[in-house]
């Protein structure tokens, strides 16, 4: 940003509160947040903690993942619903104490 | 007018501070007001309706020649994205959650006169005013800012359930129908491109999008009548409405979301518009059936299970399925209620019974509810008893009808408190 500055181009400069702090920021927001009642719940959070992770890491494709959000909780939702119970145990245990 | 001249860091200070201020204030008031609940989901609310009707009137305002903004970073069909989520928390949440029992009118006017009215056209390249900024800004405050306010101010009070609905509505069209369809054309490179579009297929689209706009807003109109709540999860119904449309379908607004989704798309010409269809359905396996499991059915747990198992998620029915039968009661001694009845029963209505009472206006009167429904208003909730084709018409006058009863209603009570 800083170099790029020095060049003369602010756009990464002007880009930076949206693209980068404001995803940080719902970042925190969801870590803090109180505990949800269903695992299903804790998974979703999970799910778009790692999400904002990926719009802020990948700025290029930022747009898409964030058009794309609603996959997140049909993942879970899959994940809960349709897996089979030995294989979906295990796994959530990783996530969920 | 004050007349500045900012030099380029000092705008780019500006523009950071336009987004990133409303951020930092709307979290600390958030964390500050807390524990009260209503207030805020009043505050988010608020929020979603203005970055719906915000992006919404900047169109309208910038193709009116109003202004247009500088700079090409973070544009959203030249609206900085930045600048306009700013706007929207600083004029929902923000101003909300720091004066919440001042009037919005009171809150908006200081701004519109004392910032706008001085420094609006000194800030160039940010922003460069045209001919008629000053009634561009005054529609962007009288129909993004200012709703956006009451809605949160009637959320958090739990008043005014009607207008609330109705904001919400709006707001979820400006989203659903602007916002997003702007994205995916941005992220696929797309343009709207309306005067290319030949006027027979624009003229085909509006009449396939009609009674979509009418099953969708029928949603949003039983929820707040029969269910006494928004269909927004966080201010719920309080009770399970399988009236109207959703004695056809149980997600209505999804699928008249959708289904406008892809008429879009195909009047368009975008094959990505139609397929934010997909993200419709999406959206209901992995988050409105969650909320089915964990709401609806936990708080109506005879109710919900049943009304499932005989309606569906996605394709109506043609005949609907009412859990009670309803009561129509009509005047068999006035003519235009006994041809409407004689016109009504060979049709096969379903769970309806019909009384012929003398000397009764035409009533409607749903099973565990104290509200009868007269006039067009009855006439309207009756055709939902036939079949979905005459549930879509009915609907449409329920459309008009119960928002007129409504405002003639509040205009009498408000000549009473006058007079009283």
């Amino acid at each position: 940003m800083i170099s790029s500055l020095h060049a003369g181009h602010a756009s990464r400069l002007l880009a930076f509160p949206f693209g980068a702090v404001l995803p940080a920021m719902l970042l925190v927001i969801l870590s803090l947040l109180p505990p949800t009642r269903t695992r299903e719940g804790v998974l979703m959070r999970v799910g778009a903690m790692i999400q904002l992770w990926l719009v802020i890491v990948l700025p290029v494709v930022a747009l898409y993942l964030t058009l794309g959000f609603p996959v997140v909780f049909l993942v879970v939702e899959l994940f809960e619903t349709r897996l089979p119970p030995r294989l979906r145990e295990p796994l959530a245990r990783l996530v969920v104490a | 007018m004050i007349a500045l001249d900012l030099p380029l860091p000092l705008m780019w200070a500006l523009r950071w501070a336009l987004f990133l201020g409303p951020l930092v204030a709307v979290l600390l008031l958030g964390w500050w007001r807390r524990g009260n609940k209503r207030m805020m989901i009043g505050a988010l609310f608020a929020f979603l309706y203005g970055l719906g009707l915000i992006f919404a009137t900047h169109m309208l305002a910038m193709r009116l020649g109003c202004w247009r903004y500088g700079d090409d970073v973070l544009m959203l069909q030249g609206l900085p994205a930045d600048i306009w989520v700013g706007g929207a928390l600083l004029f929902g949440p923000v101003l909300f959650l720091a004066f919440p029992d001042v009037a919005p009118v009171w809150l908006v006017l200081p701004i519109v006169v004392g910032l706008h009215g001085t420094v609006f056209s000194s800030l160039a390249p940010l922003v460069v005013a045209g001919q008629g900024w000053v009634g561009g800004v005054l529609l962007v405050f009288a129909v993004a800012h200012l709703p956006a306010l009451y809605l949160a101010r009637w959320t958090a009070r739990d008043v005014h359930l009607p207008r609330r609905a109705a904001l919400l509505a709006v707001g979820h069209g400006c989203l659903a129908f602007a916002v997003i369809p702007s994205l995916i054309l941005h992220a696929t490179g797309g343009a709207w491109g309306l005067g290319g579009i030949e006027p027979w297929r624009m003229a085909v689209g509006a009449l396939l999008c009609l009674p979509l706009m009418v099953l969708g807003l029928s949603a949003v109109q039983m929820f707040a009548i029969h269910g006494q709540g928004t269909a927004i999860p966080l201010d719920p119904t309080r009770r399970l409405v399988g009236a109207g449309v959703f004695a056809y379908l149980t997600n209505p607004m999804q699928a008249c979301t959708a289904a406008t989704w892809i008429v879009m798309g195909a009047v368009l010409g975008n094959a990505w518009v139609a397929s934010a269809s997909i993200m419709a359905w999406v959206f209901v396996i992995g988050m409105v059936r969650w909320h089915h499991r964990h709401d609806l059915l936990r708080r109506f747990p005879d109710g919900w299970p049943e009304y499932r198992a005989h309606v569906g998620e996605w394709r109506p029915r043609w005949r609907p399925w009412f859990a009670q039968a309803s009561v129509l009661a009509y005047n068999p001694a006035c003519l235009k209620q006994a041809r409407f009845v004689r016109w009504l029963v060979p049709r096969g209505t379903v769970s309806l019974e019909v009384l012929a009472t003398p000397g009764v206006p035409l009533g409607y009167h749903e099973p565990g509810e104290d509200r009868v429904f007269v006039g067009l208003a009855a006439r309207g909730k009756v055709l939902g008893h036939v079949h979905f084709g005459w549930a879509l018409v009915g609907a449409a006058m329920l459309l008009v009808a119960l928002p007129l009863q409504y405002l003639r209603r509040s205009r009498v009570l408000r000549w009473e408190g006058a007079a009283a």
